[in-house]
């Protein structure tokens, strides 16, 4: 490869980081996103530990709280936020299939409203 | 068709990624079976021991921040891919894996321990169905680990250049995938059984 052809390959390399810095997040927000993640799970933990913080709001809490996570990991660690619109409708339709699966076999069981 | 050539569908979607996220879709459906059975089940222990008397959640949790950790290492790697940084790569690629192995050692233990308190395959339905759901992610996990190993050791011997593919896009992808079922898990499984 001779210098001035090593020399373009250097610079797209430069340009297609600084794209995909642009596109996607860069390590430090990935840093940030791991923390936030982590708080949301130890507030999950201690929320658990909150005497007379049971029944509906202790289960409606932890179920958001592990939406926010399982959304924040799709959107920004799985960058699916950034994808065609095929592979988000591909996935969400999956993830409905699955919530969809879940409600009809506990309702064919009517173990829907005991489930939690 | 070669390798290094581009896959893509008429639409100029890359053929290899949308595959990648139609799997991951179908396995969130199977993952929705196992988790819905759990809950079918979660009360039949045939007087066994239950959710409450076995699990142990500070273990577990420490178990879910190291997953969850390696999410965050995994999407570094994929970063430095990104940037044809392969030392960096590297070095994500074998953090990821290593809290992989971490998380798959503490499942172990917590199985070794469980069947020891009395909870094996077949004692109620509730243990089979436990089983069958952690047992399986934790085969992903597996299966994850072998990935990553495989794509540390391709790079050392031929690299892990843009041309050869998403590999180490796929595998990340894959990864996370792992990580958000084991967020629905331990909530669902553990945090709201105890």
């Amino acid at each position: 490869m001779t210098v001035t052809s090593e020399a373009v390959v250097e610079a797209e390399t430069a340009d297609s980081a600084d794209q995909l810095e642009a596109d996607h997040l860069g390590p430090r927000a990935y840093w940030l996103i791991a923390l936030f993640l982590a708080v949301v799970t130890a507030v999950e933990i201690a929320i658990t530990y909150i005497p007379g913080f049971d029944g509906v709001p202790l289960v409606a809490s932890l179920i958001i709280l592990g939406v926010v996570k399982f959304l924040t990991v799709v959107a920004f660690f799985m960058h699916l936020k950034y994808e065609p619109f095929t592979m988000n409708f591909m996935f969400y339709f999956g993830l409905l299939g699955a919530i969809a699966l879940f409600v009809a076999v506990l309702l064919s069981f009517q173990a829907l409203f005991e489930t939690f | 068709m070669a390798a290094g050539v581009a896959h893509t569908t008429s639409g100029g979607l890359d053929l290899r990624k949308t595959a990648m996220w139609a799997f991951l879709a179908s396995e969130l459906m199977f993952f929705g079976a196992l988790i819905s059975t759990f809950l079918l089940y979660r009360g039949r222990t045939n007087g066994g021991p239950d959710a409450k008397e076995l699990f142990d959640i500070p273990f577990t949790s420490v178990s879910s921040f190291v997953l969850l950790m390696s999410s965050l290492t995994m999407v570094l790697a994929h970063n430095a891919w990104e940037k044809h940084d392969q030392r960096q790569m590297r070095l994500w690629l074998m953090s990821t894996a290593g809290l992989g192995l971490v998380f798959l050692g503490g499942q172990f233990f917590e199985f070794s321990t469980f069947v020891h308190e009395g909870l094996k395959l077949d004692t109620s339905p509730f243990a089979s169905s436990f089983y069958m759901l952690t047992g399986f992610h934790g085969a992903h996990v597996a299966v994850g680990v072998l990935m990553l190993s495989t794509m540390v050791i391709l790079s050392y011997r031929v690299g892990l250049d843009h041309k050869r593919g998403m590999n180490v896009e796929l595998v990340a992808l894959y990864w996370h995938f792992v990580d958000i079922v084991w967020i629905v898990i331990f909530t669902v499984v553990y945090l709201l059984q105890v």
